[in-house]
This record gives C-alpha cells, sequence and structure tokens, in this order.
C-alpha cells in the first residue's frame, strides 16, 4: 500500500494498460468473421492487445520493484507500450477499407485514448520513480 | 484578517472531497458539451443531406422498392443495384414542368476476401450532371478519365491511390470533403466507367443487369423542376403517365430524417436537462454536507477575527475553483470522446452526422464553461452563508 501511495500513477498507468488488452480482446475487438478468416485489422488487434499486456506486466513489475530505478526504467517501458499501442491501428499496422467499420469507430479510438493515457501516466510514475531514487540517493 | 490563499490551502488538505466535486462537475460539463455537439452536428448534418440531394426529384425503377429501398442507398449509403429501360430519360424529360434530367447507375460490389464490405459505385454523366459534379469540383477540378474514380471521405486510400472494382483497377483522383451523408460511402465515376465495371461483373460471373445491355439501362432519373411549377404536382404526372418506374421528392424522403433528427435532438436535449439538474442538486447536497462537517472549522475562524463577508468568499472561492478544474476536464473529455467516437456514433444513430466547424465547438466549450464556472458558486451559496453565520461559542461549547 505504500508504495502504491508513494507513486499512485503507477496504479492508474496498470489499470490503463489492463483496459487496452482486455477492451481490445473483448467488447471494442474488430468483427469476427463467421468462416473464421482473419479481418485486414486483425494484426492491429493483436499489436494492441500484445502492448496492453507488456504495458500491465512492466507497470505491475514498477510496482513491486524494490529498486526505484529498476521502477523507473519499468514504467518507461509501459510508457513505450503505451505509445505503442496507440500508434497501431491505421499507423503502424493496416486496418480495413471502410472508414465506417467496427475497427475504425470503435478500436483504433479506444487504442488511441488508452494508449495515450497509458504513456502520460507511465512517465509521469516514471519520472516519480526517479524523483525518489535521487532523493534516497542524496540522503546517502 | 487576511484570508489570503486559504481556500487553496483547504482543498488541497481535503483532496478526496475536492476530486470528488471536480468530478461532479466534470460530469455536468460533460455531458452539456458532449450533448450539445452531437444535436448540432445531427442538425450539420440533415443540412448537408438536404443540400447534397441536388434533385428536386428522383425517378426510380418500381423493383427499387422491393430490392432496394431507394432511402436506404441515398440516405443511409445501403448499396444497391436497380435498373431500367434508358427510354425513361427522354420520357421523364418530356413530362411537362421537368426543367432537366440526368440519369445516374448505381452498382454495389461484392464483399471481396476478408473484411472489405459492399460499397456504392455511383457513375453519372458529366455532360447532364447537376448533383454529383458540384460536389466533386470541390476537391477534384479536372474531368474524370476512363476508370478514375472520386471516393467518399470514408473509403480508405489517397488519391493516387488504387482501388480495385469487379477485378478493374480504378484510380483514386480525389476524395470528396466529409458530408455526414451516404455519399461518404461512394465511390464516384463516369458512366464509360461504370460500363467497364459491369464487363468486369460479368467476366467474373456476376451477372448484375443478367442479360441486358449496359447501354440501354439507367438506375435513376436525377429531376430538376422548373421554376413556378409545383414538384409534387409534376412527381403525381410522372407516376400517373409512366408505367413501371416512381417519382418520389427528395423533400418527402429528407422530411423523414428531419423527424429522426427532431426527435433524437429532443431525447438528447432532455437526457442534458436532467442530467445537469441531478448534476447541479447532487451538488447543493454536497456543499451543505461538507459544510456541515466544517461549522468548527469556521468557527475558529471567527473567533480569531475573520468576519463573515471573509468566510463567505473563501468557500465562494473554494466552488469557483472547483467548478472551474471540472469544467475543463469535462469539456476536454467530451470533446475527446466525441471527436474519437464520432463514427460510432453516427453508426449508433443512423442518421446523417456532421461534427460542427472549429469555431462553433470554440463557443460551446466557452458557454459550458460559464455554466460550469457558475453552477459551483451557485450552488455553495447556502452553505456559505451558513457557515458565515455560525454562532462560535454554540459551535465551540458543542464540541
Amino acid at each position: 500500500m505504500s508504495k502504491i501511495r508513494s507513486n499512485p500513477a503507477a496504479l492508474v498507468a496498470l489499470a490503463f494498460a489492463a483496459l487496452l488488452a482486455v477492451g481490445v480482446f473483448t467488447f471494442v475487438g474488430p468483427c469476427v468473421h463467421e468462416d473464421g478468416s482473419m479481418a485486414a485489422c486483425h494484426a492491429a488487434s493483436v499489436a494492441v492487445i500484445g502492448a496492453g499486456v507488456v504495458g500491465a506486466i512492466a507497470a505491475l513489475a514498477g510496482l513491486m520493484a524494490s529498486e526505484l530505478k529498476a521502477s523507473a526504467a519499468l514504467h518507461a517501458v509501459s510508457a513505450i507500450a503505451g505509445a505503442f499501442a496507440a500508434a497501431s491501428p491505421g499507423v503502424l499496422f493496416p486496418l480495413c477499407m471502410m472508414q465506417t467499420m467496427r475497427c475504425w469507430t470503435v478500436m483504433r479510438p479506444f487504442a488511441l485514448i488508452c494508449g495515450i493515457a497509458l504513456c502520460i501516466t507511465a512517465v509521469v510514475a516514471a519520472i516519480m520513480a526517479s524523483r525518489q531514487a535521487s532523493k534516497v540517493g542524496s540522503r546517502r | 484578517m487576511n484570508l489570503g490563499k486559504l481556500y487553496l490551502a483547504n482543498l488541497h488538505k481535503n483532496m478526496g472531497r475536492t476530486v470528488g466535486l471536480i468530478v461532479l462537475v466534470a460530469l455536468l460539463a460533460f455531458v452539456a458539451y458532449a450533448g450539445a455537439l452531437v444535436v448540432t452536428s445531427l442538425q450539420n448534418g440533415l443540412s448537408s443531406l438536404e443540400a447534397r440531394l441536388g434533385a428536386d426529384l428522383i425517378v426510380a425503377p418500381k423493383t427499387a422498392k422491393s430490392q432496394a429501398d431507394l432511402e436506404q442507398v441515398l440516405i443511409e449509403g445501403v448499396p444497391g443495384s436497380f435498373y431500367m429501360d434508358s427510354e425513361y430519360v427522354d420520357q421523364v424529360a418530356a413530362v411537362e414542368g421537368v426543367e432537366k434530367v440526368s440519369p445516374q447507375y448505381y452498382l454495389a460490389t461484392v464483399k471481396a476476401g476478408c473484411c472489405s464490405m459492399p460499397v456504392q459505385v455511383v457513375g453519372f454523366d458529366p455532360e447532364t450532371d447537376f448533383t454529383v459534379q458540384p460536389w466533386i469540383a470541390r476537391t477534384y477540378g479536372d474531368e474524370l478519365g476512363r476508370d478514375d474514380v472520386v471516393v467518399g471521405c470514408n473509403i480508405s486510400g489517397a488519391p493516387g491511390a488504387t482501388i480495385r472494382l469487379y477485378g478493374i483497377d480504378c484510380t483514386i483522383v480525389s476524395k470528396l470533403e466529409e458530408t455526414g451523408t451516404s455519399l461518404d460511402n461512394g465511390v464516384f465515376a463516369t458512366n464509360e466507367t461504370l460500363r467497364d465495371l459491369i464487363d468486369g461483373s460479368s467476366a467474373r460471373g456476376l451477372a448484375v443487369l443478367e442479360d441486358r445491355n449496359p447501354d440501354e439501362v439507367v438506375s435513376v432519373v436525377q429531376v430538376k423542376v422548373a421554376d413556378g411549377y409545383n414538384v409534387e404536382r409534376v412527381e403525381g404526372d410522372i407516376n400517373t403517365h409512366l408505367r413501371n418506374v416512381w417519382a418520389v421528392s427528395t423533400r418527402a424522403m429528407t422530411s423523414g430524417v428531419a423527424d429522426g433528427v427532431a426527435g433524437m435532438s429532443r431525447i438528447v436535449s432532455t437526457m442534458l436537462v436532467v442530467v445537469c439538474l441531478i448534476a447541479v442538486a447532487v451538488l447543493v447536497v454536497a456543499f451543505m454536507v461538507t459544510g456541515k462537517h466544517r461549522s468548527k472549522e469556521f468557527a475558529i475562524l471567527r473567533v480569531v477575527g475573520a468576519s463573515r463577508k471573509a468566510l463567505s468568499r473563501v468557500v465562494l472561492k473554494e466552488a469557483l475553483v472547483v467548478s472551474a478544474i471540472g469544467g475543463i476536464v469535462g469539456i476536454i473529455a467530451g470533446l475527446v470522446v466525441v471527436l474519437a467516437f464520432n463514427g460510432a456514433i453516427e453508426g449508433a444513430l443512423g442518421l446523417p452526422f456532421l461534427l460542427p466547424p472549429l469555431a462553433t465547438m470554440v463557443v460551446f466549450a466557452v458557454a459550458v464553461f460559464v455554466v460550469a464556472l457558475v453552477a459551483g458558486p451557485a450552488a455553495s451559496v447556502v452553505s456559505a452563508k451558513r457557515l458565515s453565520r455560525v454562532d462560535p461559542g454554540q459551535v465551540l461549547r458543542e464540541e
């Protein structure tokens, strides 16, 4: 609990990363084809889910790490995962032809908002962890 | 006694209470701003649809009624293919009151492989067209060549890219501006290109025209009624004198959409008012409840010399800061949600949807911010008055 109190941004980053992975896997994911074929946006959805999982693991590890510099580095990884998730649909990976389809109207904005929010909160968490590391270092 | 920055210290000291109040004001601002944007976007979409339709009447084959609802094709952008003999073009032109006519050809592509979906291809006659070319001219000034297409804003592909339709590679020469109507989902080409596509469909065993000659059919005839003639009268004349076709006025089509927009706007506006009233009521209660818990604090301030006016000002300043922050947060959240999910909102509503220009969004944001800024202090007035009139002796004796 004291770790969460000293760095609440880390918990918020963890929440956004988890929301990203679970959301795209479930309620905001792309269309599912009846014949089992993969959609053009499938790679983008997998990339976002992967980034969410990586971001969540990094944020959790950063929260639990006893070494503050390591914690800061892990939060930085989480921030990169957030940026990757935001850039995946439509930029790094293609989406479907029609911009009225679900991948454009729901998945992409969701990934953009959650990815950017994860990036910002993870950066804040990394900065807070580094500052705490500096304070501990200067006391010694 | 100068209470200076006491209001800021109070807000910082009770962070949980402060965040709760900010969230309440943010909710009020979010609902007000997002609601205003949605209602305005619906009205913009309707205006765009009315401007875009262009023609006074549309004449279609009677089979269009069963195969594809003409309103769905023109307004909702549901792809459809239906045809009638091209001789009807001259027959319609000969009806009294008709100023000009222009044929159009509709072709719905098929789903080709994974994740593509049918799109509406619209072929027009460049010599006579008066409905599509004015929109194309906004983004592309040259004539369309063979197998050149102009696409709506929802079709992926930049100018210069190639789009394959019925096995024919077509070059995208321009992309239309967003209209919030079925234009956004369409592919526009000359009738010459459309004949290539129809031939392509036949080559792939998808005979959209069955055994008919593509040079002898059209899908619809767009009609402009001459000045001084009644549109409904001309519509009636066409329906009376020409068999196997039916004329429908665009005004009748859009009136159904207008009713839908009006109904949805009413629902959204009502929800907006109800949520705002509830939020203000909850704010009043929240300030009164927190005020009760702060009687001792204010009694001590009175004892050390703070005036009633100063105490009132502390409470009102706290409410002002909470309102300002909550208002900004709510407006930003509303803007992000509506901008990011406007495609999903449009799909869910099933109505023309066109976001207002930036200037309008800024005006709405300022208006909602002012409302939020007033709501907080207004909700705290009763609490401020009570706290400023606290009897220090009585309160401290009770403690």
